[in-house]
């Protein structure tokens, strides 16, 4: 993967959601700590997870694509124990249900900034998985960005992917 | 006061519980998706749904529960944009909440709606 710079508002539209969203209904305060691009396949990606559980929203219509959440452990329960004012001890089901829930505020308010640059999509149901080892496939023609953040309850990152709107067109993000 | 709470999020149904509760509304049903909420909805005072959820959504929840009552309907939903505002005010709801929201904005809801 590269270092990039963010040069349009697009990526920086889904930091400021998420930084949004974890204050709001958790009440922690995260920062965007470095990107990277995915690169470009015609065969496809295969991305491997390497920390503890991912919420994942699909996107459809007017541009194609997805957005996945991965947490820490510490960050899961810290997110999900924030939005509820309980203390997890465990990924449950109800971490879960609360990272999907997580996952579909930053979609939707993703969605909301993008509409208003004119992109405009639909959102998938948020779908959780917990655990570490699996593999995810994005399809070819595909380009991506993957954001890093950290807070004092742990780290996490963020992979957006999108077809069509940037095909051929590197305006999401530039290698350096 | 009743207040029927519909969202396939367990989590999030617990997040609106508690933020109720604290307003001093105790009295509080919930439903998993629209369907579900078709059958609960005819003894509640006000309605908070979620707009995307299996089985039946929450915009199509609001047009068939518009042919047989008035009760409020909240929109409590991460669609924030224009065209999804309009649509759902279009489709018979009475006021429009964004998530991420601050708790306190849902008893401004329910006090402004219920009287």
């Amino acid at each position: 993967m590269n270092q990039v710079v963010l040069r349009d508002g697009i990526t920086q539209d889904f930091i400021e959601v998420t930084e949004k969203v974890l204050s709001t209904m958790a009440g922690l305060e995260v920062s965007h700590t470095s990107s990277s691009i995915v690169d470009e396949s015609v065969n496809g990606l295969n991305i491997t997870s390497c920390l503890d559980i991912t919420g994942f929203v699909g996107f459809s219509g007017g541009a194609k694509g997805s957005v996945l959440i991965t947490l820490s452990k510490d960050m899961a329960l810290a997110t999900v124990g924030g939005m509820l004012g309980v203390e997890f001890q465990e990924i449950d089901s109800d971490v879960g249900d609360g990272i999907g829930e997580l996952i579909n505020m930053v979609a939707g308010g993703a969605k909301t900034k993008l509409q208003e640059r004119g992109i405009d999509f639909e959102l998938s149901i948020a779908n959780t998985v917990m655990g570490s080892d699996y593999q995810v496939t994005i399809p070819p023609g595909t380009n991506g960005i993957r954001l890093n953040f950290n807070s004092s309850a742990g780290k996490f990152f963020m992979e957006i992917f999108f077809q069509k709107i940037f095909d051929g067109k590197p305006h999401l993000c530039n290698q350096v | 006061m009743k207040v029927l709470v519909v969202d396939d999020s367990a989590v999030m149904r617990r997040i609106v519980k508690k933020a109720l509760n604290e307003g001093g509304l105790s009295d509080i049903e919930e439903a998993e998706n629209g369907k579900e909420a078709l059958e609960k909805a005819g003894n509640a005072d006000i309605v908070f749904t979620d707009w995307n959820m299996p089985v039946m959504d929450g915009l199509t929840f609001v047009k068939e529960f518009r042919k047989t009552s008035q009760t409020p309907i909240v929109m409590l939903t991460t669609e924030g944009g224009q065209k999804e505002v309009l649509e759902a005010m279009k489709s018979g709801v009475n006021d429009y909440i964004v998530k991420p929201f601050q708790p306190n904005v849902l008893l401004t809801k329910v006090r402004g709606l219920v009287k």
